[in-house]
């Protein structure tokens, strides 16, 4: 209060108070950064690419001679942020309309190299909450932001719905006859796939954003209570947690007995998948919010600052040794493709790249 | 991160999340809570404008009369006002301070809102950089719920409620601290002000998260809760007809030897007009036959020393 008063009596420091105050918030003011305009993953199927873009298109690209075959625009304000599905011919993506808490979703079937939707969900008249978890094949399965996980026929006709105490962000994982759906609120759900029932709920101690994975009779799943946890398939039964030292945004992989979880601030997490006990953590040097991706045995991953990074997870899981494949050069928030011997990253630029897993050769491929 | 998010926006996330985990996850109680926290600290300069606002409103007259002595050499006038400024004690930018330092809080619990209640996916991923690592309470507790009472504080509030409050809350204060002026340019700029920030703040309040609209009536309430401690309603209250105006406290009304030329009114002495007299009971009263130009103090409102006015500054 003293400091306070001695400021007010002499003007020149009051001046130079409001004119570093003035600063601060011409600081807070000025240009933020660049909102991401790439958050769809690429969904490799067919010797095609397929990735949403946030200006409401659904691209495809033939992926031998890299040219545009399909560029679909859905509809106005709509931006899309799951990965689109691709099931034979139909391929399918889930939007997110408007903006804010007014937000509406909307999911659409298009047949492939077409530019006319054929179906959307839901029906007119009814509204449901913006997707922005992927969809999920067989009968399609997404969450929404109304709270609700939607189970809909391959011709988007109604057939459950089940609602959870918060936003559902996340993208839902199907195994032996169960629909695994982490939460806003903190749960994870196990319902059936028929009919929509409650089979099981855990409850973290944050929200979920990340996918579950399924593998062996266990449910593995990050939280924002910075906890990865490994739960009972058929009974929801934690069998551990590993607490690591941020959230768990991406889903982990799991293979051959071992658990490859990345935290966003970029770490990642190597662990016994029976007992979760850590092998070995690597520093990937940068956040990651892209899930990894397992091709034979390298690892994949992109960091947020556009790194293409490898991991080859076949020799001593102690001595793992970080590569980098190839820089983007942009942010990437979106979750990588792989297929076709490449890996397709979506930049926060809207940018669509191939890099090539054995000569990391980097293309860039038309998105419009 | 800039400097702006590491001095202003990553404290104001950090707070409010670790509030809200203290408030049973209500994020409106937060924000309520937040405001009262914002306004304790800015208590001394909070009180410094109210002064200055009634030592401004109290050499108005005399502010005039200097209008019209030196309305053709405005050197002078701005020479003189300033000596005025300093001969009643007040600097004119005490005034906006507060004010000023609001405008950074708005602007951070803006992005801040945005972020935590999870808006869209883009604000959020990006709020675990934001997060203390040793905090450990702020990680598990977003996003925040949005619901308080009727409201989405994430979204504008459709039922218009919160910005006709903002609008009206601010309009009392603001009524309450604009007084008559014998100039009437002055009245004519009072006017203005008195109707152009609220109507500003409501219209505001239609497009911004009604969390922002939440904390500008709460800081609004509180600021006539402040106000009226100090100075009374103020110009809330009009003087019913034929009743003279209240009158301001003896410090205000300090008469000031009228400058002349050549010389600098900062030496001139200053003349204090007795304007209460003890009553029987011990109670000051007022004895000024004029009033106007200001209000008095509240019993057990924020008084001065002894003696009358400001210790004048050297």
């Amino acid at each position: 209060m003293k400091v306070l008063n001695r400021i007010g009596r002499r003007p020149h420091w009051l001046l130079a108070g409001l004119l570093a105050l003035a600063l601060v918030a011409v600081a807070g003011c000025g240009p933020r950064p660049t909102v991401p305009r790439g958050w769809s993953g690429p969904t490799v199927s067919g010797g095609k690419v397929y990735v949403g873009t946030m200006d409401g298109r659904l691209v495809g690209v033939d992926i031998a001679d890299g040219k545009l075959f399909m560029n679909a625009k859905l509809e106005n304000g709509a931006a899309v942020y799951g990965s689109p599905l691709v099931s034979g011919t139909d391929v399918y993506a889930g939007a997110y309309i408007g903006s804010g808490t007014t937000a509406i979703g909307r999911v659409y079937t298009f047949v492939s190299g077409e530019n006319q939707t054929s179906v959307t969900y839901p029906a007119p008249g009814k509204v449901i909450g913006g997707v922005v978890g992927n969809l999920v094949a067989g009968t399609t399965y997404f969450g929404s932001a109304d709270n609700k996980v939607y189970a809909v026929t391959d011709r988007l006709q109604d057939m459950w719905s089940f609602t959870t105490g918060g936003k559902i962000w996340s993208s839902p994982a199907v195994s032996g006859g169960t629909v695994y759906v982490g939460s806003f609120d903190k749960k994870l759900y196990a319902l059936s796939a028929a009919d929509g029932t409650k089979q099981w709920e855990f409850r973290t101690g944050g929200a979920i954003m990340a996918t579950p994975v399924v593998d062996g009779g266990t449910v593995y799943v990050g939280s924002f209570d910075r906890k990865l946890y490994a739960l009972d398939a058929a009974t929801g039964a934690k069998k551990w947690e590993y607490p690591a030292e941020s959230w768990f945004w991406a889903a982990p992989v799991v293979s051959s007995g071992t658990v490859y979880a990345v935290s966003i601030n970029g770490w990642l997490h190597v662990l016994d998948a029976d007992a979760g006990k850590l092998v070995t953590k690597i520093n990937l040097g940068a956040a990651v919010s892209a899930p990894p991706v397992l091709v034979g045995n390298t690892l994949v991953m992109v960091t947020e600052a556009g790194a293409v990074l490898t991991v080859d997870v076949s020799p001593q899981l102690s001595h793992l040794e970080v590569k980098t494949l190839a820089s983007i050069g942009e942010k990437v928030s979106a979750a990588i493709g792989v297929g076709e011997g490449r890996v397709f990253v979506h930049s926060q630029a809207d940018k669509l790249y191939s890099v090539d897993l054995a000569s990391a050769t980097k293309t860039e491929l038309p998105t419009k | 991160m800039n400097v702006w998010d590491i001095i202003v926006l990553q404290p104001m996330i950090n707070v409010l999340i670790a509030l809200s985990h203290f408030l049973f996850n209500n994020f409106g109680l937060t924000i309520i809570v937040l405001t009262i926290i914002i306004r304790a600290a800015m208590w001394p300069l909070t009180m410094r404008q109210l002064r200055a606002t009634k030592a401004m409103q109290s050499i108005q007259s005399e502010m005039a009369e200097l209008q019209k002595k030196y309305a053709k050499d405005r050197r002078k006038l701005g020479q003189e006002q300033m000596a005025l400024y300093r001969k009643s004690g007040m600097n004119p930018l005490g005034c906006l301070l507060p004010m000023l330092i609001q405008l950074p809080v708005w602007i951070a619990l803006y992005q801040a809102i945005i972020k935590v209640l999870a808006v869209a996916p883009e604000d959020f991923l990006s709020l675990s950089r934001y997060l203390y690592d040793k905090w450990a309470i702020v990680f598990p507790q977003v996003p925040l719920g949005s619901q308080f009472l009727w409201l989405d504080l994430a979204a504008p509030d459709k039922f218009l409620i919160l910005p006709i409050l903002t609008g009206v809350t601010m309009w009392v204060q603001q009524k309450m601290t604009t007084l008559p002026s014998g100039d009437p340019r002055q009245n004519s700029q009072n006017q203005i002000m008195l109707w152009m920030m609220p109507l500003m703040f409501t219209f505001l309040s239609l497009s911004f998260p009604s969390g922002l609209a939440l904390y500008w009536v709460a800081s609004n309430v509180i600021s006539i809760g402040m106000q009226y401690f100090v100075t009374g309603w103020g110009g809330l209250i009009t003087p019913k007809a034929g009743q003279k105006p209240p009158v301001p406290p003896p410090e205000k009304k300090k008469e000031l030897a009228a400058p002349s030329a050549g010389t600098t009114t900062a030496a001139a002495p200053l003349k204090t007009e007795p304007a209460r007299e003890e009553g029987s009971d011990g109670k000051s009263r007022d004895t000024r036959p004029d009033g106007g130009g200001s209000y008095p103090a509240r019993p057990g409102g924020a008084r001065r020393g002894p003696g009358g006015g400001r210790r004048r500054r050297h």
